[in-house]
């Protein structure tokens, strides 16, 4: 019997060593009533260590076993559902786990798709990995894509070179006004900008001509394809200096369709920004008429500082462009009117460094510019693999009016009228055949009027210089090429036709000045030119000689003696890709060159209420040499781009300015001597991707040095202007709660006149934006500008400027901020600056405290 | 007629639209291993996953597989190619380097299916595009709390497990609960952002955001078949080194090498699972 029970003892003792909990049990969805799968069962012990785990299967259930469950917990998690978590202390199993729906909140780092890829010869940025949340139109965002660079006019530039063309979805909508995209789009529209290197446009002379520019082309999300997109913005507010109310709204309306583009936009504002810049054509080429401004006078601006703090304005621009595909062509039309009203006043201290001693005038300007311009442009074009065809008309009026007030050594009133007006035709045609053969028809026809009228008021006197000046240039060419293996070579032959009258009448000139106050005279040429071209482009190397002969016949109609001449101007550029990543060239060119016409003016003319200008009677001709050579790198995957670019020409005249004073006045004339100038110049980029802060860096330099002959007061003087600067900028998102774009630019500048050096004088400006976004819905900017401005040696201006915005966002698709900028409410900006001849100092006004409260809205 | 077939096409539509699972969340992982020569190469995937599945691939693949799937983006895709890879030399000529285009350089896709529980494999071993299964049990792990890592801000706990011939450890975060991690890597109570194998084998997270992408099935399933793991491998290691002969035998005449730094032709090094291998047990006998 003892042996028996001791044997169930033992047995007992036994069982419960090796018995187990059975864990079991089934998760629900509390609200369906349905098995939920997936969910991670964890059993934790009671010091919170995890003692067995398991995933809920297709019909919700789980199994676990464990030793003993005494002090543990079962936690039952699923993502969109509330964690569970059940004491299994005094629970029967199987357990029945009712989930309820819950948020699990993630702590998001963005996934990135590569931020930059490369495929061939395009380069693709992924738009979303660069913007930051304060980003509004895509040019914000382009200026932060290594490699790409905005100027501060808005100008495109890829790996040093301006880009060739700007496409939206493939088309070409704007033509060079591409700042009305940049600054429109929104960026949350844009999927991705594509880079074409090399790009070539005209599909006939692919693989035959060389490019060495790229085009961007914006590939736009789905949601913004085939519909119209709208945003419009309406701000208003308060402004302390200039007194008064202020506004800033924008009306923007895009469409891109497959057989049809459009976009519209309408801006207005009273808060600094200069609109018409927005409409600028940043492919235009010089005109032919080539009519230049005599009188020039204009408002004092201030330099170095930007414009948004020193622009009293009052800007509107409307701009609609529109593209219709048809067939296989495409036609054109761009209709853009701006208006600019803008208000400056200055006080200015000018020295006129002279052998006998300095010589000062001080005086305080005040002056209000109107300005309208509308201009329209046509374009039928037609660009396939055998045929292109272009015809462009545009035209083109300006009115500006400029009233200039001066009190001082020389108090006067100045009121200038300077309207234009222009009307030309481009006409191209290209045709391929039997693959390598290629005939060019090219025609340019250009009418231009620029009358100038110059009204002076002084305590004494009243003068008005009237310029009538027109002009019609003409340019007819035909052109044959064939390609064989490689070997492109063209001749091009052509007539041009140029016919500009002047007249200018001053009725009225200070007792002080000699000479005649009247020109009445032609500048009239007709030319034939031969340009042949030989290019050769094998694998990853292309050669250009380009080699213009041009015999042209001046007439002057008697106010000088007729003239022919002979012009011949070769030039030669090498580039060489050895691979994807580099890419180098070389370019030289000498030649030989007729003076500007406009220099021809035997009599007077009054270019401003001091200063006046003789031109030559006598035609010259000068020569010119240059050579550079450029540098580009790039490696996509690490977001590494780099670009350098050096430049040395030389330039003789056989005539050279010559400043006169008489009394308070300046005259500028043009005198027989030879005068050599010569300019080297070298820039470099390296732009770096931080993927680490999703953002970039990009460091930048530049060296110029510029050296010219003129003469003063009968005395020949030599100055060298050397500047060098350097500037980098970092952008980046370091935590999901903050970003931050940072710059900062240093330069210097020294004039040396007659081998006298002046002293350095550098200027430094840093920007510094935070943005601070504590919650989805809000945000807030606060941006700090320092400027630090050499005057005199160690004699510092230091200016800082800080503003600060808010903004509440209701949904992706309206939004409200309340702005407040230049909080310190800074009123004046002081500054010195030389020229060639002349120390300039100067008090200028800015822009003072503002509040702007605006609201946006977007489709 | 015509209104019950396109009721039935509506309805065929609706019934692919609710198959189609929406992911919850999408991982990216940069994923660290030997090549040949030693060097270690990154390869960038992702893995989409909701509660129920999860999908492991590279964008770039996947991208590439779903534009093939159909005849009109086939012919999309040879139109990219031939933009990209093609040059036109000015003599007429073309020449096409691959290396410069989207083309699909990473084979493996993994789909994770807790109520299944398995996972499948899809792949090309040598020549053949071939798929595979297995349980998702067959991973069993040692968690070690006292060891914990912080990967993308989420607090994570160690799991040591012998898997296929490597020892992984692996750091899962229960803040995710999700059974999922990268390549094959599973089963934990919470997702996996960082694993490391000896001999440079490694797996981290580089970012992790919601999203509703579509866990789409596999593109061009018909075109795999079913295999053998060990097998597979075993195969695929023979092809990689004897590629030249196999290639001379099916009648061509190709000679394959390799450059080295110096720009000299050597030899192409020969692959050996045991080092470059994820899975190296099919080497182990």
């Amino acid at each position: 019997m003892k042996a028996f029970v001791a044997y169930i003892l033992c047995l007992f003792v036994m069982v419960s060593a090796v018995a187990q909990v059975n864990v079991t049990g089934t998760v629900i969805d509390k609200e369906s009533n349905e098995p939920l799968t997936g969910a991670s069962v964890i059993v934790k012990g009671a010091d919170g260590k995890i003692k067995k785990y398991a995933t809920s299967k297709a019909d919700g259930g789980f199994t676990m076993t464990l030793p003993s469950v005494t002090g543990c917990r079962l936690e039952v998690a699923l993502m969109s559902f509330a964690k569970k978590s059940v004491a299994l202390d005094s629970v029967s199993f199987p357990l029945t786990v009712y989930m309820e729906p819950g948020a699990i909140q993630l702590k998001e780092v963005a996934v990135k798709a590569d931020r930059i890829r490369e495929q061939g010869d395009t380069i693709t940025y992924n738009v979303g990995s660069f913007a930051q949340e304060q980003d509004r139109s895509i040019g914000d965002v382009l200026q932060r894509m290594p490699g790409i660079n905005v100027e501060k006019s808005g100008k495109i530039q890829y790996q040093g070179e301006d880009i060739n063309k700007f496409y939206i979805e493939g088309s070409d909508l704007l033509g060079g006004k591409y700042g009305i995209a940049t600054n429109g789009i929104n960026h949350e529209d844009v999927g991705a900008v594509e880079v074409m290197e090399n790009h070539q446009p005209m599909q006939v002379l692919s693989g035959i001509s060389f490019s060495d520019k790229a085009a961007i082309n914006l590939k736009l999300k789905n949601k913004a394809k085939a519909t119209w997109t709208f945003h419009g913005d309406a701000g208003g507010g308060y402004s302390w200096q200039p007194q008064g109310a202020i506004w800033d709204g924008e009306l923007f309306a895009m469409a891109v369709m497959p057989n049809f583009q459009n976009i519209t936009t309408f801006k207005t504002n009273n808060i600094g920004e200069d609109l018409s810049a927005q409409a600028t054509d940043f492919f235009a080429s010089r005109r032919g008429t080539e009519l230049e401004r005599y009188v020039s006078v204009s408002l004092p601006g201030v330099p170095g500082l930007s414009q948004r703090r020193t622009l009293f304005n009052r800007s509107a621009l409307v701009s609609t462009n529109s593209l219709w595909k048809f067939g296989r062509g495409e036609f054109k039309a761009q209709i853009d009117y701006s208006f600019n009203r803008i208000t400056a006043d200055a006080a200015n201290i000018t020295t006129y460094f002279l052998n006998d001693g300095d010589r000062v005038v001080t005086e305080n300007r005040s002056g209000t510019d109107r300005s309208h311009s509308l201009s329209g442009k046509f374009i039928y074009e037609l660009n396939q693999k055998t045929a292109f065809i272009n015809n462009t008309l545009k035209a083109n009026i300006d009115w500006d009016n400029l009233y200039l007030g001066v009190t001082g050594s020389l108090a006067n009133e100045q009121s200038v009228s300077l309207p234009d007006y222009y009307i030309g035709n481009d006409f191209k045609l290209i045709k391929r055949f039997r693959e390598k053969h290629l005939v060019t028809f090219r025609s340019t026809l250009e009418w231009e009027s620029l009358p100038q009228t110059l009204y002076v008021r002084t305590e004494d006197n009243y003068m008005r210089q009237h310029i009538g000046n027109h002009a019609f240039y003409t340019n007819e060419s035909a052109a044959y090429a064939f390609s064989l293996k490689g070997i492109t070579v063209s001749l091009e032959g052509g007539i041009e036709g140029y016919l500009r009258g002047l007249n200018t009448q001053l009725p009225d000139m200070p007792a002080e000045i000699p000479g005649l106050t009247e020109n009445v005279l032609n500048t009239d040429y007709f030319t034939v030119y031969v340009t042949p071209k030989f290019e050769y482009w094998m694998k990853r190397v292309n050669l250009v000689l380009n080699a213009p002969l041009s015999f042209a016949a001046y007439h002057f109609d008697k106010a000088i003696a007729n003239r022919s001449e002979t012009y011949f101007s070769p030039s030669l550029s090498i580039n060489w890709k050895p691979n994807n990543r580099f890419s180098i060239g070389l370019h030289g060119g000498t030649g030989r060159s007729p003076m500007d016409l406009s220099l021809i003016q035997p009599g007077v003319v009054m270019t401003d209420y001091r200063s006046f200008r003789r031109g030559t009677d006598n035609f010259y001709n000068s020569t010119s040499q240059n050579v550079s050579a450029n540098f580009s790198y790039k490696h996509t995957r690490r977001g590494l781009f780099a670009n350098a670019f050096v430049m040395q020409s030389w330039s003789h005249n056989p005539y050279t300015v010559a400043q006169q004073l008489y009394g308070d006045y300046v005259v500028y004339s043009y005198t027989s001597a030879k005068s050599n100038g010569q300019m080297f110049m070298a820039n470099g980029n390296v732009g770096k991707t931080l993927d680490f802060i999703r953002g970039s860096v990009n460091v930048n330099g530049g060296f110029n040095r510029y050296e010219s002959h003129l003469i003063s007061e009968n005395e020949a003087v030599s100055s060298v202007t050397t500047s060098w600067s350097v500037g980098g900028k970092i952008n980046g998102t370091p935590v999901r709660w903050l970003s931050f774009d940072y710059r900062i630019g240093f330069s210097s500048n020294r004039l040396t006149m007659n081998s006298v050096k002046s002293s350095w004088l550098g200027s430094m400006e840093n920007t510094l934006l935070f943005n601070i976004m504590p919650h989805k819905k809000w945000e807030w900017h606060i941006r700090g500008e320092h400027y630090r401005n050499e005057l005199t040696v160690d004699n510092f201006k230091n200016m800082f400027l800080l503003d600060t915005k808010v903004i509440f966002k209701f949904n992706k698709r309206l939004e409200l901020s309340a702005g407040l900028s230049n909080i310190f409410n800074q009123r004046t900006y002081n500054y010195k600056s030389y020229n060639q001849l002349t120390s300039f100092e100067s008090q200028r006004w800015l822009r003072g405290r503002e509040v702007l409260i605006s609201i946006s809205v977007r489709k | 007629m015509n209104r019950s077939i396109s009721f039935v096409f509506v309805s065929a539509v609706t019934i692919i639209g609710l198959a189609q699972n929406k992911a919850d969340i999408i991982v990216s992982y940069n994923c660290n291993t030997p090549d040949k020569q030693g060097k270690a190469v990154t390869t960038k995937m992702s893995l989409l996953a909701s509660a129920t599945e999860a999908k492991y691939f590279n964008d770039l693949s996947l991208w590439v597989d779903s534009l093939k799937s159909t005849p009109d983006g086939k012919a999309q895709y040879m139109e990219i190619l031939k933009n990209t890879c093609m040059t036109v030399e000015p003599d007429g000529s073309t020449s096409w380097d691959l290396r410069k285009g989207p083309t699909k350089k990473t084979y493996i896709y993994v789909f994770t299916a807790p109520a299944e529980e398995t996972l499948t494999v899809y792949g090309k071993y040598g020549e053949d595009l071939g798929y595979y299964t297995e349980p998702i049990a067959e991973i069993e792990w040692d968690i070690n709390e006292d060891s914990t890592a912080t990967v993308l801000g989420y607090e994570c706990l160690m799991a040591e497990s012998d898997y296929h011939g490597r020892h992984w450890k692996t750091w899962f975060t229960p803040e995710i609960p999700m059974p999922f991690g990268p390549w094959k890597l599973r089963g934990l109570p919470g997702l996996i952002l960082k694993a490391e194998a000896d001999g440079g084998f490694s797996f981290e997270a580089t970012g992790l955001e919601h999203t509703d992408r579509i866990i789409s099935p596999m593109y061009l399933r018909e075109d795999y078949t079913k295999v053998d793991r060990k097998k597979a491998l075993e195969n695929a290691e023979y092809y990689v080194n004897n590629t030249e002969s196999i290639l001379n035998a099916q009648g061509q005449n190709v000679k394959i090498y390799t450059i080295d730094d110096d720009g000299n032709e050597i030899e192409v090094p020969k692959y050996d699972g045991l080092k470059h291998s994820l899975e190296p047990d099919y080497k182990m006998k």
